[in-house]
């Protein structure tokens, strides 16, 4: 011990890892969120067919990045790609006081999260084998393209000084541009539109379950947003700060979406409220490390209503998005992300730091939202032409889970 | 021998239950139903979506008794199941051929209260 005790950086080394280690779990432990959130959304018959979902994002997701992925995100960069596999020996520029194998499991956790978001998107209706084609080129190629151009230290967007902490953009509208595509091209579930062009409601079988995982995402939250600061010797005022802006968003996102659905509806809209309280997340996580806690609020505040109005507005232009990712994760990364234009402490519009962070951050944002989509899109279409991305009309009506898996969620009376 | 098939309010299980144990008709089965009758359907909001055909959530209780007990089990029933509104439920009174006690294998009306 007394080796150990001599040397400050093995401390630093030390209680860095054990700081990233416990966040890193703890993101990993959003899956479960993802999967249950998505699993009460929709119908029993097919409760079986997303969690294998899930698990197809972490097993063949995570292969892929450990494999390509890693190495294309944070590998010598030229700007906007890497060629790297695996992951590196070598010091990777980023400052790093944990080893690069502890860095690339935190990092799995946001692969896995931007692709589990287009997984709800997608519920219902995929076949199973062209969903792991889709994740297994989205964790290998197109989330490390956009996290090399915004965390990789010679990565185009983050040399211009583009801030996104946590992942607003890289994760967020990330995945939720990318489930706006492959929704796009997948069609709406039978049902889900009257021809003459009405909505119908397609309740999710168990609310509850749905409102655990959504409470798992929250939890998985303050692993998500603190744990980027990748170490905690130095940075406790910064994590401080971070854990207090990510909770009043999400506060202030959730209340906003209950008084907003209250007088819009005459009730307050539960499934929508879960909603609204990851929008929160979801928007504070590009810029919770520069934002004071009003600023938090403000953001959480306007990204509660924002899911509302784009989740009806979604449904209205026939994009069937069962569980609201494209509202939740798409629409407010998007806002998040340029949020942190207006509301930073220091460089802020609003704070008299003029329109120059602003306009990195659109640029930006806007940027990995349509690489994403257009490649998602792309992706799906060539799927959708060869293998067929649609799962047959007879198993559509049976349900996924007893045509393809030979189970059903709720099956036993004894 | 009589089949009763009641369909009332989740609501007023107890005391259907408490009320037809205390006239000693005891036996009952119980189905979790839905379904909807004359009272207006009301409208459903589901993430911003309505949906105007709903189903209300009833339970259905099926009691099968002799002859002289049916119309004290249909009072009870009508008694303290009912609270004089719409979508107070319907009761529907069926003829049975036989009924049999699978324990002791007894038929007829030994079999059933």
């Amino acid at each position: 011990m007394e080796i150990f005790l001599d040397n400050a950086i093995d401390h630093v080394y030390a209680i860095n890892t054990v700081w990233v280690a416990l966040c890193a779990a703890l993101i990993f432990f959003m899956e479960a969120g993802f999967a249950l959130l998505e699993a009460g959304f929709i119908r029993s018959k097919n409760a079986m067919s997303i969690i294998a979902k899930v698990i197809i994002d972490i097993i063949f997701g995570g292969l892929a990045f450990f494999i390509v992925g890693f190495g294309i995100a944070y590998g010598s960069s030229n700007g906007w790609f890497a060629f790297d596999l695996g992951i590196s020996k070598s010091d990777l520029g980023l400052d790093l006081t944990v080893s690069n194998n502890l860095f690339w499991f935190i990092q799995l956790g946001f692969a896995i999260a931007a692709i589990s978001i287009v997984s709800g998107a997608l519920a219902e209706r995929m076949k199973l084998w062209s969903y792991t084609i889709l994740v297994i080129l989205f964790c290998a190629f197109l989330y490390p393209v956009v996290a090399n151009w915004v965390w990789n230290p010679n990565g185009w967007l983050a040399l211009r000084g583009f801030n996104d902490f946590a992942g607003s953009a890289a994760v967020h509208a990330m995945g939720g541009f990318a489930a706006l595509a492959a929704a796009i091209v997948l069609g709406p579930r039978l049902g889900k539109y009257n021809s003459n062009g009405e909505a119908n409601t397609i309740p999710g079988h168990n609310l509850p379950l749905a409102a655990i995982g959504g409470f798992i995402l929250w939890f998985g939250w303050f692993g998500f947003n603190p744990g980027s600061t990748l170490g905690a010797v130095g940075n406790w005022e910064l994590i401080g700060s971070v854990v207090i802006n990510t909770f009043l968003a999400s506060a202030a996102g959730g209340m906003s979406t209950m008084i907003y659905t209250y007088f819009n509806y005459g009730k307050i809209d539960i499934t929508m409220v879960i909603n609204g309280i990851l929008a929160g997340l979801v928007a504070i996580t590009a810029g919770c490390n520069v934002v004071g806690p009003v600023s938090a609020i403000i953001i959480g505040l306007f990204a509660g209503v924002l899911v509302d109005v784009a989740v009806i507005f979604i449904d209205r232009i026939k994009i069937d998005d069962p569980v609201g990712a494209i509202a939740v994760h798409g629409i407010n990364g998007l806002f998040g992300t340029i949020a942190v234009g207006l509301f930073a402490s220091d460089g802020g519009l609003f704070f008299g730091g003029g329109t120059s962070q602003l306009i990195t951050q659109i640029i930006g944002v806007l940027s990995i939202a349509i690489f994403s989509f257009i490649f998602t899109f792309i992706i799906m279409t060539i799927l959708k032409k060869t293998v067929g991305v649609r799962i047959s009309r007879e198993e559509e009506i049976a349900g996924i889970d007893s045509v393809s898996f030979g189970i059903s969620s709720y099956s036993t009376y004894d | 021998m009589k089949k009763i098939e009641a369909i009332i309010r989740p609501s007023k299980l107890k005391s259907v239950q408490q009320g037809l144990k205390d006239v000693e008709i005891p036996c009952m089965t119980v189905i979790p139903a839905s379904g909807t009758g004359l009272q207006k359907s009301y409208t459903k909001i589901y993430r911003g979506t309505k949906d105007s055909l709903t189903l209300q959530n009833r339970i259905m209780i099926i009691c099968v008794v002799s002859d002289e007990n049916l119309e004290k089990c249909v009072d009870t029933i009508l008694n303290y199941g009912s609270d004089g509104q719409v979508g107070d439920g319907k009761i529907f009174i069926y003829n049975v051929e036989d009924a049999i006690r699978m324990s002791s294998k007894v038929r007829g009306n030994k079999a059933i209260h």
